[in-house]
Order: structure tokens, then sequence, then C-alpha cells
């Protein structure tokens, strides 16, 4: 039996929520959550360090809320998918008939990339459409660029204000938001010249000019390794799936390593491709290697132009004062 | 592998020209003469002229006249007409192993061109399957053999899928290698770079060896995969789906193959950390 505005509603309740200060933010979340527990159904809380000392404060420790590191849980949305997927299929496996989650989506207001953020936000409404799922994403409008909060509107189809909620006229079909956004994102390393640039190389070529970007810096043998595994997947994607030539691109900063991988073709016709894994998509083709790479990069940006179709894969270890406070570099 | 330096057990090696096999087989033998092993020289010809291959090695021809050293033409010792028998032709080495030892050898030590028996699909298939079975023996009796195939009359696919079966090859034979153990705990040990270039030889290499062919939970240690891609752990699973078994598989913290594991936990394999 589902409660509150998702009651008789089918799926994922997808609901986006907008404020630009403490008690705005309290005067959306806290009915929510506080529904949710009266309700008896699991109330799940993913929120920054900021916004979870506003909830412990107004709930205090032993409320039953199931807090979760929101920086870990949002780390990468290919993983946060992943995460949130196990945790509800063992709350409804536990006999949950409605589930609350509510979390701090990252953007660049936060120092992350948006656009597979982006990707996420659409592409929950499918991949959570199985799960009596009500998942709430307030942005502050304080911090968030006005390409993010355009972009969550296209992505929610509902909207949860201090009036209630409404559905949202903006809402976009989730496919054809994909297919048209276009990605402008790029690495501002991109604008020096390249360590390496490899044409058709094969790719034990590409892995052995990775490894040595990768030991020249600061990255760690595990941030390594996931850099070569995701650069091998998606050059095996562009000879396999993509047209020739392929041309492997390479920059390097002591925390930062850039892989652009293209190839002449137009890219994966499935919009999904990346955050869920193949098997689970539309259209397999191609797509678990790229998810495999969404699930180990510190980035992946999918982009489409002139050139053809690229993969950008980062690595990235983070300066040791923004670890402490949480944020990350600006890439965006 | 280094160009130079010792040969191991089973040697692999893939020749452009016929000195160069030559040279490396005079080392080979050399060195098993000095261990105190009986030593066999193959390949294909008359014996008698054969024995000037070896020219080099110190000793070659006293040793053949007191028996410590044989020449033996291709046919003598294969059935160069049909396709072999794996087990049949094992159990030729292994009877020459049990002589050498009668004899108050070590062991043997062969050194054989045996690219005339490989030059057909199926012969390759056979081949490369007894080349498993020899070197399961290998780890665990006194037989060591350099197997040299000539890469004027095979593709570099062919020589990789014979390279392949060794625990050491010449450079650039294979990027894969399936061998035995020494180690009774592991049924297999897999090594090399498995990507895109070499998922075929993957699967091939493991329906020949078949480790999972007696048991149905085995153990594989692939601490020496120096990379492997979501494809190349699907053609092991794949095979252990076939032979409806489960594997656990040794490998280093950080390395492809336990990363790609953790994230795809494919139900038959079993990541064990080393």
């Amino acid at each position: 039996m589902r409660t509150g505005v998702a009651a008789g509603h089918r799926g994922f309740f997808h609901q986006s929520a907008f404020y630009g200060s403490d008690e705005e933010f309290l005067a959306v979340v806290t009915p929510f959550l506080a529904d949710g527990l009266g309700a008896g159904e699991p109330t799940v809380v993913a929120f920054s360090p900021a916004n979870e000392a506003l909830i412990r404060a107004a709930f205090g420790n032993d409320s039953g809320l199931t807090y979760l590191e929101g920086e870990a849980q949002y780390q990468r949305p290919a993983g946060a998918i992943r995460g949130y997927r196990e945790i509800m299929a063992n709350l409804v496996a536990r006999g949950a008939t409605q589930i609350r989650i509510v979390g701090d989506v990252p953007h660049p207001g936060l120092g992350v990339p948006w656009e597979w953020w982006a990707r996420y936000e659409a592409l929950v409404n499918h991949a959570f459409a199985e799960f009596p799922l009500w998942g709430l994403c307030p942005y502050d409008t304080r911090t968030a660029p006005p390409e993010v909060l355009d972009q969550v509107r296209r992505t929610h189809p509902h909207l949860a204000t201090p009036h209630g909620s409404l559905a949202n006229p903006a809402f976009e079909d989730p496919r054809e938001f994909l297919n048209r956004i276009t990605p402008r994102w790029h690495d501002p390393l991109e604008l020096t010249r390249p360590l390496f640039e490899l044409r058709d190389p094969p790719a034990a070529a590409a892995r052995d000019a990775v490894t040595q970007a990768g030991r020249a810096t600061e990255l760690s043998g595990a941030d390594i390794s996931g850099l070569v595994l995701a650069a091998t997947e998606a050059i095996t994607n562009a000879v396999l799936h993509g047209r020739p030539p392929v041309r492997v691109r390479i920059w390097a900063q002591p925390r930062r390593v850039v892989v652009a991988v293209t190839d002449h073709g137009t890219g994966p016709d499935n919009p999904f491709v990346g955050l869920i894994p193949a098997r689970e998509s539309d259209d397999g083709v191609g797509g678990l290697g790229l998810w495999l790479a969404h699930q180990m990069c510190s980035y992946v940006s999918l982009n489409r132009d002139s050139d053809g179709f690229t993969v950008r894969l980062i690595a990235e270890t983070p300066h040791p004062q923004q670890s402490a406070d949480g944020a990350h570099s600006g890439t965006g | 592998m280094p160009h130079s330096g010792s040969l191991g057990r089973h040697v692999c090696w893939a020749f452009d020209d016929p000195a160069d096999f030559r040279l490396r087989a005079a080392q080979y033998l050399s060195e098993g003469m000095a261990g105190g092993a009986r030593v066999i020289y193959i390949a294909k010809g008359d014996p008698e002229l054969l024995l000037d291959d070896l020219s080099i090695v110190q000793g070659f021809r006293p040793a053949v006249a007191s028996g410590a050293a044989q020449v033996m033409s291709i046919d003598s010792a294969y059935d160069a007409h049909a396709t072999i028998d794996p087990a049949q032709q094992l159990q030729f080495y292994a009877d020459a192993t049990e002589q050498a030892l009668a004899d108050g050898h070590t062991g043997l030590r062969v050194a054989a061109d045996t690219t005339s028996l490989v030059l057909t699909d199926a012969n390759l298939d056979a081949f490369a399957r007894y080349e498993h079975l020899a070197d399961r023996y290998m780890v665990s009796h006194p037989l060591t053999a350099l197997c040299a195939f000539d890469r004027d009359w095979l593709t570099a696919e062919q020589v990789a899928q014979l390279a392949c079966m060794h625990p050491q090859a010449s450079p650039e034979a294979t990027q894969v290698r399936l061998y035995a153990a020494a180690d009774a705990q592991i049924d297999v040990v897999l090594d090399g770079e498995i990507d895109m270039a070499s998922h075929r030889l993957l699967h091939a290499a493991l329906e020949r060896a078949d480790p999972a062919g007696q048991n149905s939970s085995i153990t594989i240690d692939a601490m020496g995969v120096e990379f492997i891609d979501h494809e190349g752990v699907y053609v092991l699973s794949e095979y252990l789906s076939r032979r409806a078994a489960t594997a656990t598989v040794r490998c280093r913290p950080e390395s492809s193959l336990a990363i790609l594991i953790q994230l795809l936990s494919p139900p038959r394999l079993h990541l064990e950390i080393r």
C-alpha cells in the first residue's frame, strides 16, 4: 500500500524540488521523511554533510531514518544506480510496499561535471521503474547552474512544492531527452598537446600508453588499472561497433589522466548506454564495456560531433584538502 | 621472455630461419646433457644428415654413440601421415622417459621441429590437445621439451594456438598461455593479456586443455594475467558453463580480472585475491 501523493502510482514516482534556503529545504524534505516514517516505510537519506546535518538536527539520531553517505552513494551515476537497485531489491524482498529516498545529486555547483548526472536523472525513470519508489531530488538554486536546473525540470515528471506535488509540464520522455542533449563538455587538458596520440592502435599498445601516463602521476594502482580497463573496453567498442580510424589521445597531469577514444561512427543507438549494464538495457550492443567504464572512472563523457563519437575517460585523485571537505576538482 | 638464457620445462619456439631453431635446439639439448638427461633431436629428414644440425654441440656425436643422445626423423617419433592420438603420443614419450631413467639418466629432454604435424586444422587441434597432456606429464616427470614451429608454414594465429599451450614461448608467439601447474591444488595456470585479439585463442585453449573435464570445481592460478577485458571473463565463464563447473580464480588485487569479477559477479567464478 503506497502512501502520500504516490498512493496508487505504479513504479517510480520521481519528484524534484527547488529550494533557495535551509528553511525552504526543510519545508519540502521534512514532511516527505516524517510521513514515510509515520507510514512505516523504509525511508532513506543520502545527503552531503551540510544537508544531512540539517536533517539530523530536525529528526535526531534515533528517528528510524536510514542514512547513506551522500558522496559515496553519488560518486558515479552507474554506481548509484547499481547501489540503489540492490538496496531496493532487498527492501522489496522484505515486504516494502513503498520506499522513500531523498538525496543530493552532484552538479558543477558542487565541483562535479553534470553531463553524466543529467543522463542519470533521465535514465532512472527507466532504471527504477520496477520498484515502488518515491524518490525526491531537491536542488539548491543558490549553487546549481541554470543549465542544471533546466535539465532537472526536463527529467522529473513530478515537482514537490510548499503547496503540494504538481505534475511537471516540462518533463520530457527520457529517450527523447537523452537523444536530444548534446554534451558540450571537454576536459580543460584537451586544450594542451596530448602526451600520446595513437591511430588504430592495438589495444595492448594503448594500454601501455595509458599505464605509462598513469605511472607518472599520483593516481593509485587501482585507479590506473580501472582506467586501463576502461580504455580497452572503449577501444574494443570503437573497433567492433564504430567506424575507422580509431584515434586514442591521452593527457596527464599530476592528479589526473584523460583518455579520449574517437571513432568516425555515430555512437551507440541506445541512449541509456553506460549507465545500466547492457543485459538490462534495451539494446546491449557494446553496452557492457561502457557500463564498466562508468563504474571505474572518476568521470565518463559520451560526445557526438562532426569528428564522430568520442568516449572521454578520466581518472582523478582529489587534492588532499579537497578530499577533506568533499569537493572535487573543477573539471566541469 | 628473453631471447637468450635458459629455457624451461616446456617451451614453444616459433622460428623464421631454420638456423635459429638449430641454435635453440643445440642450446637446449646441451643444457640437458649437462644435467645428465638423455636428449633427443627430432626434425624432418634423414637422421644422419640431421646430426650435422647439432655439430656445434660439444660431444654430441660421442653421446649419440653411447646412447645418451638420439637423432630421430619426425616420421619415426610420430605418425606423420595421420592425425596424432594425444594419449598415444604421450605414452611414447612417457615410455622413453622411463627408459632414460632405467638407463641411468636423470630424465629425457627433447627438441623437435613438429611443423609438419600441424598443417591441417584437425592435426593442429589434436596436436594442441596433446601439448597440454604432455605439459601435465612434465610437471611431475623428468621430461622437458622444446617444441619448434616454422612460421613459413603457419599463420600467426596457428602459431599462437600452439604456443598458448606452453608455459613459455618465443617472443610475440602468443599473448595468452594456459598450462599445467606443479602445485597439485592448481588445475591450470592462465597467463598473459586477454583482449579482443586473443578471445578466440583463450576459447580454443580452454577447450583443448579442458581443465574442468574431470572436475566440476577447479582452481585457476591467474596471478600472471596481466590484463583481461570483460569479454575474456565471459569466455572463461562460458567454458565453465559448458562443463557445468565452477572455478576459484587466484589473482592479484587491483588486477583487471579482480576488478571485473567484483563488478560482474559471474556466478561460476569465485575470486581469491593473493
